[in-house]
């Protein structure tokens, strides 16, 4: 395969991979509003 | 780029990239599980997103190691490399080893030795990799006849790794005897030899983006070879303090291990003084933040922050706390993460097409936000275990009491985090938005000398 021709699969990984880290930082914030009270603040 | 074969950089840099993401995804969901019950906990509890999570960065760090040597070698030698069929074969046996054991700790294959989880098949083939990487690299610099003190230090930073991963191999019954020997692969990678492959980065990076001279800067590099070794090697002992080896480890640990910041704080001095005398005229600002960057962020997180705590009288406290997370990510990033960014930002622009050579405004926005983002981890962390050093260790409450006590750092870590997280996204974004080129743009000169050091 041309070198040229990886270039498109890999920047569609780093979009999912892109994809993954907003829905772990919207996961972390949904724990942080469910767990609020019990939060010790 | 001068040499068509430094191409083969790009996918290494493409892969780091990408398992850097993948990282952050897992640092996410590890800081989460500090808030409240966890929905996945059964399916991904903290002890194996804790594990893909550092294994992750020991992988990408490396993966971008390896990247930036293929770029510097033939730049410093002035050849091609020897083979860049060897580099992709290389890249793919490394990417899949990387790949299988993140999937085999999701199912709880590992060895559950801390940082060195990998099984041993995955070992071996790190093994192959290494000595695949060595033979490059080696024959390339025979061919060409040209070996300079930058290339020197790298090399003899990244043999040593390959030959301190040999104890990572063996198999030990007795707990004290396992860890006794992991700190032989991890401490002296991180604080030792790893140090090497960061100043021949820090020395190639500022003699072209500062223009200084070759020769005052590879004499700096000589003393802080010469401090690693003299303070890093013992400096070892400080993961001895309460892990059953006798006692004399201790006054070792802490004398040798305070002095292990000289070489850091060496390092930083060398950068500013570069610059003192250069000035910061190279087109690509962009690679000398990064740069300049990472000397101050490795002062700050591996060498006052690891002071900290570093004393046996201190250590006895906060051994094994959020104080030892502190130090460890602002560490890791100031040294590792962020040289690697450094050579990837330098070469960036001759890696792709159309990029701006002094980088993009999305490049500066990513450089900061993940400055700020982990300096604000930093201060969760010791914040965090400031307290639970005095309520757990000293006060004598329950782990988990105190952790109650301390929830609201994790929030804190959890906002840094997302903004660390973002400026990490805009620096993938940025790197894939270019489309690769595999073509020279500067022609190698015959007998070219030594002022073509300063071309970029």
């Amino acid at each position: 395969m041309e070198r040229k021709k990886l270039y498109k699969p890999i920047r569609i990984v780093s979009f999912i991979v892109l994809a993954l880290m907003l829905a772990s930082v919207l996961f972390a914030f949904t724990m942080t509003g469910l767990h609020w009270t019990g939060i010790n603040v | 780029m001068r040499y068509k074969s430094q191409s083969v950089a790009y996918w290494y840099f493409a892969v780091a990239l990408v398992l850097f993401g993948l990282q952050l995804v897992f640092g996410l969901l590890s800081a989460t599980k500090y808030l409240g019950p966890d929905p996945l906990l059964y399916i991904l509890p903290f002890d194996v997103t804790k594990v893909i999570h550092t294994n992750l960065l020991i992988v990408w760090v490396l993966t971008g190691f390896m990247g930036a040597t293929y770029w510097l070698v033939p730049d410093e030698s002035r050849t091609e490399l020897h083979s860049t069929k060897l580099a992709y074969v290389q890249l793919i046996l490394w990417t899949g080893m990387g790949v299988a054991a993140v999937i085999g700790y999701l199912f709880r294959y590992g060895t559950g030795n801390k940082l060195l989880e990998q099984p041993l098949p995955h070992k071996l083939v790190m093994v192959v990799c290494f000595l695949i990487f060595i033979y490059n690299i080696g024959m390339t610099i025979k061919k060409s006849g040209r070996f300079t003190t930058t290339e020197g230090v790298l090399v003899l930073g990244i043999v040593s790794s390959a030959v301190l991963f040999f104890p990572a191999l063996l198999y030990y019954e007795n707990y004290t005897v396992s860890i006794f020997y992991r700190w032989w692969t991890i401490h002296l990678w991180v604080e030792g030899v790893w140090m090497m492959i960061m100043g021949a980065f820090l020395a190639y990076l500022l003699i072209r983006l500062s223009g200084a001279d070759r020769e005052v800067m590879e004499k700096w590099l000589y003393v802080i070879v010469g401090l690693v070794f003299l303070a890093g090697i013992l400096g070892t002992a400080h993961h001895y303090y309460w892990v059953g080896v006798p006692h004399y480890w201790l006054p070792i640990g802490g004398f040798f291990s305070a002095l292990e910041p000289l070489a850091i704080v060496g390092m930083a001095i060398y950068a500013y003084g570069a610059m003192r005398r250069s000035g910061m005229s190279h087109p690509n600002v962009l690679a000398l933040h990064w740069t300049l960057g990472s000397t101050i962020f490795t002062l700050f997180g591996a060498g006052l922050l690891g002071l900290a705590h570093t004393w046996p009288s201190i250590n006895k406290w906060t051994h094994g706390t959020l104080i030892t997370a502190m130090h460890g990510h602002a560490a890791f990033y100031g040294a590792y993460a962020m040289i690697t960014l450094a050579m990837i930002s330098y070469a960036q622009p001759s890696l792709t097409q159309g990029r701006p050579e002094k980088g993009t405004s999305i490049g500066y926005w990513a450089f900061w936000l993940q400055l700020g983002g982990m300096f604000g981890m930093t201060i969760s962390f010791a914040t965090a275990g400031i307290g639970q050093v005095y309520l757990e260790r000293i006060m004598g409450m329950g782990y988990l009491d105190a952790q109650l006590k301390i929830q609201i750092h994790f929030v804190m870590l959890i906002i840094c985090g997302t903004i660390f997280a973002t400026g990490v996204a805009l620096f993938i974004y940025d790197f894939f938005r270019y489309r690769p080129r595999f073509d020279v743009d500067e022609p190698a000169a015959e007998g070219s000398t030594a002022s073509d050091a300063r071309v970029s």
